[in-house]
């Protein structure tokens, strides 16, 4: 939403050299919406008039922009982030290189998870929104599924193909594979509880395993979540492997549940310079090159440029959403 | 326990050790005796004395007895022993020629009281089927039946067989027995027999190996007559079968074993126990032996070598028994007695055994008076404790030091007790006798944690990387100049190549670390540099990160001769590094205490059952005493209450200090004592980020001060959230924080004091603030607010805005429904055997007091619907603006 400020701060400062292109320009910006009003010019607003509806349809654009962008777009790159994580992995099991414990580099895969509604779900190391765009994340204070102790892992449940949206149709009882490098795991639901239903013990000789997602009832559900939910899983016929030192002990603010990642608002203020500076050259280039030219090299530009702010923006909200 | 008495004790302990750390519990209850012991068979109706001697014994502690606490015998004027064995509490060490036996009997010698109070062979603990079980299928008339004091009774051919004879023994069951059944605190006899085959106590075993070491005492005398054993002492906590407590009543039994005084006609018998004269000569003969070993001759380890009546085995024989002086013991009050006092849910505070001798001390004061509650410690690494307290998942946390990032919740971290960890150990100089003293630099803590000694040649050859080290600590030149007295070789050299350490994430690494990575010597050979004697670090850990919070083994060297067959099939099938498994971390100090006080190596080094499917490595086991070489990482307040030697740490180094040394000169230890403790308290910092007083490492060697400071040293505080706690909950924290200031850090011994191993929180102390601090902490705990207190200007702030640490994460949900969701105390003790064979203390797994927390993700999970929702809006407004807005005159 920060967004929203500088886009209206750009538009005073370009719109005197050119007032009539203005609305162009924010066609061009916006075109899955509005294509095709370039033609009518007898019937365009003129003056002041302009302006408003320029700012106003930028806005409506950026907001619809964006909301396609969280609600579409995402699950496509968390697909093709699985797909490639899923190949590392599957070498590296194979190999017998994939991380036991100890550090772990963040974003590495450490677990496949298989469940009812979650198929071969690659589980990458840390819980920061950025981890967790690529898949599930596994909490990097807590030991590998299979060992000694619980481990947490959580995951999206609106954005970025919402990996643990059924998370809320699990019941105790329910039947869950988890795949590390020291084996299958066979995990049995034991509950899953939200806000002020009692936690369970903490798990010392026991293998432990919860999952963590968003979740909310009524008409948020489903995209606008209000609390986190949990499901207790405990692990069944075999014995927990033990857990290898060298774990880091806390995580940091960002990689708490329903963090946001506060790290990004520097480069996301880079990125609204970017599109700034698109918006800019998509202006100049309609004036010298004509409108047809610059829609082609334009669109592609402007897509990119606001696919990466959104991006950003999106590791600012919290991340199991 | 009377009031008097223990005034007396600490008065004693005041007085006369005023100025030592290391005093036993007191000085004020030991015990000595003198009698005249002999031997003298009945030969044609004469007494023929053979021996007569003049037994004198002392014990130096008899009352207030804690569960494992060891308590020391000496004697002199014993027959010298002979066919010695190493492990005097085995049961091979009862075949010992003329051992002076140490045992735990229930009961008290004395007329006075009823029958069943009485000790007798039958309530006497032994470990093994065979110290309390004799059978011979040859010979009818081994040495216990020609025992001229034994009643008629028990010279018959079968003696302690029940009826109907257990069919578990028939193969065992022919020719004559005599079996001493044990009799357990509950009333239960078991008949034990052959290889216990008629049943033993639950907490016997009919192996070794399987339990604990036994406290029975095959202890030898030397040439001159004397001798001196440590006994452990074993109350119900350990061994509920023998039941030994305050309310039972027992013995410490010692037996100058002088053998058999024979009877070869016995003429007071029925006929058919009489020996036939053509065996009465062969009966003599052996009834009468003394002894197929000279005076303190080592037994070469067969078995039945030695003469049957002079040995350890018929201790219960009549000749031997009533030679026994019997020692009265009184027990201090069990340390579990809280799990049978009350059944109302505790108060659970988790993490660090640091904490676990002042909290087993504690928890009586709380659970015993009715207007306060019952607490437990659950024992944790502190590291996972807390990242639980962070999470919500547990309400309070002892913890070694403050987290590396601050909490995320408005937490106050109340200093609760000053104590430190002990690097321990079990060595025995050339001489084969304990040593007391040992000195050790940060290099050679960082030597034996980085896996470089070799340990064993057959890896010091192959491995290049390591060829050139000393093959163990005895071994390293750094070591010897520091410390003279153990040889360099004799012992297993294993165990003597690492430090007995953690597996588990815990502060206790943390600081050990910290102390290491802060020497500029242990530095730079970490990273690469060889020592002066040319040992270098080994290469997988060269350039370690340090501090750490969990040590890694990190060592990948396979040797191809290792995993020959011939060498160990066990590797062979499953080949992996070695040196980790020397190295054998185990996840509680605890269980590192244990092995530490029976001098038990845990390197997993031994193939159990070879060749068969069953194969597996195991621990190298207990040592031999006279050559041992054990070093172990242990709490200060562990190695106190179990009498474990503790090094001296290098603390300063002189600038003069030649490097390559040869003695300690130019070099200051410091042992942890009192002062030692004093001094590093002086040196603590607030530190106000952190929300707790740390102590600065580099300045422990540069300081002024700062070589008498124990470098171990560290300050235990309780964390506790002020907010989002039940009121209940949190009013109970308070009280418990104020009495850990107040009434808990008095010293003693006694419920609700401070045990030796921790220094007092006081002004005099020179903590006059973290105790002050406790007390605010305690008011913001209860008071449940949000506030916090400065460790800088010890001031109270209750938020305005934002908790501390800028933290998003709300405080826990407000449900007030919380405690502890299950009511079980999880500590009735069961019938059977004792709930800790192996650990000193039990961890209890217990529910925790939590509620799940809300995570709440605020206007952000509101996104969707609100960026539509503005799209939509902006949208119809631009289309509106744009058809009004348009010019009218087009058409």
């Amino acid at each position: 939403m920060s967004i929203r400020t500088p886009e209206r701060e750009d538009r005073p400062v370009s719109i005197p050299p050119a007032p009539a292109e203005e609305a162009a320009a924010g066609n061009a910006e916006h075109k899955p919406e509005r294509k095709k009003r370039e033609p009518r010019r007898a019937k365009r607003p003129t003056g002041k008039a302009t302006v408003i509806i320029a700012v106003l349809a930028s806005i409506a654009g950026l907001a619809l922009w964006f909301e396609f962008y969280s609600l579409v777009l995402t699950p496509f790159q968390e697909h093709g982030n699985q797909v490639r994580l899923y190949d590392a992995f599957r070498l590296q099991l194979a190999e017998a290189t994939a991380p036991t414990g100890g550090a772990i580099a963040s974003g590495a895969p450490v677990a496949l998870i298989d469940a009812p509604g979650m198929h071969d779900l690659v589980v990458v190391e840390g819980t920061t929104s950025a981890n967790l765009m690529q898949g599930p994340g596994h909490e990097r204070d807590t030991p590998l599924p299979g060992q000694q102790g619980t481990s947490v892992i959580d995951g999206r449940s609106v954005t970025f193909g919402a990996p643990f949206r059924s998370l809320s149709h699990l019941a105790a009882g329910d039947v869950m594979d988890v795949t590390t490098s020291q084996g299958q795991f066979v995990f049995r639901v034991d509950r899953v509880r939200g806000p002020g239903d009692p936690a369970p013990a903490p798990a010392s000789d026991a293998a432990g395993l919860t999952l963590v997602t968003a979740a909310s009832s009524g008409w948020r559900s489903g995209w606008a979540p209000d609390h986190a939910m949990f499901v207790d899983a405990t692990l069944t016929g075999a014995e927990p492997v033990t857990t290898p030192a060298g774990r880091p002990t806390t995580i940091a603010e960002n990689e708490r549940l329903m963090a946001g990642d506060d790290t990004a608002r520097l480069v996301g203020l880079f990125w609204l310079e970017a599109i700034g500076l698109v918006a800019a050259g998509i202006l100049w280039a309609r004036r010298r090159w004509g409108p047809w030219q610059t829609w082609i090299v334009g669109v592609p530009l402007a897509v990119a440029v606001l696919w990466g702010a959104s991006g950003i923006l999106s590791r600012l909200l919290p991340n199991l959403i | 326990m009377t009031r008097i008495a223990r005034r007396i004790a600490v008065a004693a302990i005041a007085t006369v050790l005023s100025s030592l750390f290391m005093v036993p519990a007191s000085g004020s209850s030991s015990f000595s005796k003198t009698e005249t012991i002999t031997r003298d068979h009945l030969v044609n109706g004469a007494d023929n004395v053979v021996d007569s001697r003049t037994f004198h014994v002392t014990v130096d502690q008899t009352t207030q007895l804690r569960d494992r606490q060891e308590v020391n015998v000496s004697w002199s004027g014993a027959h010298p022993t002979g066919g010695l064995i190493g492990d005097e509490n085995s049961g091979l060490a009862a075949q010992q020629e003329y051992p002076v036996v140490l045992m735990e009997c229930r009961g008290v010698d004395s007329a006075t009281v009823p029958a069943s109070k009485r000790l007798s062979p039958e309530t006497c603990w032994t470990h093994t089927p065979l110290e309390r079980s004799q059978s011979d299928q040859a010979f009818n008339f081994p040495p216990y039946r020609l025992d001229r004091y034994a009643s008629p009774a028990d010279r018959q051919a079968r003696v302690g067989v029940p009826s109907p004879f257990p069919s578990d023994c028939i193969s065992f069951g022919s020719g004559i027995q005599h079996w001493i059944p044990f009799v357990a605190a509950d009333g239960t006899s078991y008949a034990g027999g052959p290889s216990g085959c008629a049943g033993v106590a639950p907490d016997a075993v009919t192996y070794e190996g399987q339990l604990q070491p036994s406290n029975t005492t095959y202890a030898a005398t030397d040439r001159q007559g004397n001798g001196s054993a440590s006994f452990v002492i074993s109350t119900s906590e350990s061994n509920a079968s023998l039941g030994c407590s305050n309310t039972v009543a027992c013995s410490l039994v010692v037996i100058p074993i002088m053998g058999i005084s024979c009877d070869p006609a016995g003429a007071n018998l029925p006929p058919a126990d009489q020996p036939p004269q053509d065996a009465q000569d062969e009966a003599m003969a052996r009834c009468s032996a003394s002894g197929q070993y000279q005076p303190g001759e080592f037994s070469p380890g067969t078995q039945n070598a030695e003469d049957l009546a002079v040995s350890g085995l018929l201790w219960w024989s009549e000749s031997n028994w009533q030679n026994r002086i019997s020692v009265p013991l009184t027990f201090s009050q069990p340390a579990n007695i809280c799990n049978s006092v009350n059944d109302s849910a505790p108060l659970y505070i988790y993490g660090s055994e640091l904490m676990t001798q002042a909290t087993l001390q504690w928890s009586p004061a709380f659970c015993l008076d009715p207007k306060l509650f019952k607490f437990t410690h659950v024992q944790t690494g502190e590291p996972q404790a807390k990242s639980l307290l962070q999470n919500g998942t547990i309400e309070a946390a002892f913890e070694g030091g403050p987290p590396p990032t601050p909490y995320g919740r408005p937490v106050v971290q109340a200093p609760t007790a000053l104590t430190g960890f002990a690097i321990t150990f079990v060595i025995d100089d050339a001489t084969g006798h304990p040593m007391h003293t040992l000195r050790l630099t940060p290099r050679l803590l960082a030597k034996l944690l980085t896996e470089s000694y070799p340990a064993a040649p057959i890896i010091k050859g192959p491995d290049a990387a390591l060829s050139n080290n000393p093959l163990n600590l005895a071994e390293d030149p750094e070591f010897r100049a520091l410390n003279p007295g153990p040889p360099a070789a004799g012992y297993n050299t294993e165990p003597a190549a690492t430090l007995f350490s953690l597996s588990s994430d815990s502060d206790v690494i943390y600081a050990l670390t910290s102390y290491i990575n802060a020497d500029p010597d242990a530095r730079a050979w970490l990273n690469g540099k060889p020592d002066p004697w040319g040992m270098v670090v080994n290469p997988a850990y060269k350039g370690i990160k340090l501090p750490v919070d969990g040590w890694p083994l990190l060592d990948t060297f396979a040797s191809g001769a290792l995993y020959s067959p011939d060498h160990n099939p066990c590797l062979a099938a499953d080949p992996v590094p070695f040196l980790p498994l020397v190295a054998a971390p185990v996840s509680t100090l605890a269980q590192i205490t244990l092995n530490m006080q029976f001098g038990i190596a845990n390197s997993q080094i031994i193939c159990k059952n070879p060749g068969d499917v069953s194969q597996k490595l195991g621990a190298l086991g207990r040592e031999n005493p006279g050559q041992r070489f054990i070093v172990g990482l242990t709490t200060l307040a562990d190695a106190e209450r179990y009498q474990l030697d503790t090094a001296s740490l290098l603390t300063h180094t002189d600038s003069g200090a030649v490097d390559k040394f040869s003695d300690a000169t130019g070099r200051t230890f410091a042992s942890p004592t009192d002062a030692s403790l004093r001094a590093a308290a002086k040196m603590l910092e607030p530190n106000g980020r952190a929300g707790s007083w740390v102590l600065p490492y580099d300045q422990l060697r540069t300081a002024s001060g700062g070589e008498g400071a124990y470098p171990g040293t560290m300050l235990v505080s309780t964390a506790i959230p002020t907010k989002g706690l039940p009121t209940k909950d949190a009013q109970r924290y308070a009280k418990f924080l104020r009495f850990a200031v107040t009434q808990g850090q008095r010293s003693g011994l006694g419920n609700g004091e401070l045990p030796p191993g921790y220094l007092p929180l006081t002004s005099s102390d020179g903590m006059g603030s973290l105790a002050q601090y406790t007390q605010l902490a305690a008011d913001a705990v209860e008071a449940q607010k949000g506030s916090t207190v400065s460790v800088v200007t010890l001031k109270t702030s209750t938020p305005g805005g934002g908790s501390p640490g800028g933290s998003s994460n709300p405080p826990p949900g407000g449900g007030s429904t919380g405690g502890p969701t299950t009511g079980s105390t999880g500590g009735s003790v069961p019938p059977g055997p004792s709930t800790t064979p192996n650990g000193p203390e039990p961890v209890l797994v217990v529910p925790a007091a939590g509620t799940t927390l809300a995570f709440v993700p605020g206007l952000g999970g509101l996104v969707a619907p609100s960026v539509l929702a503005l799209g939509v809006f902006f949208a119809l407004a631009a289309g509106g603006a744009w058809y009004f807005g348009r010019p009218k005159v087009s058409r």
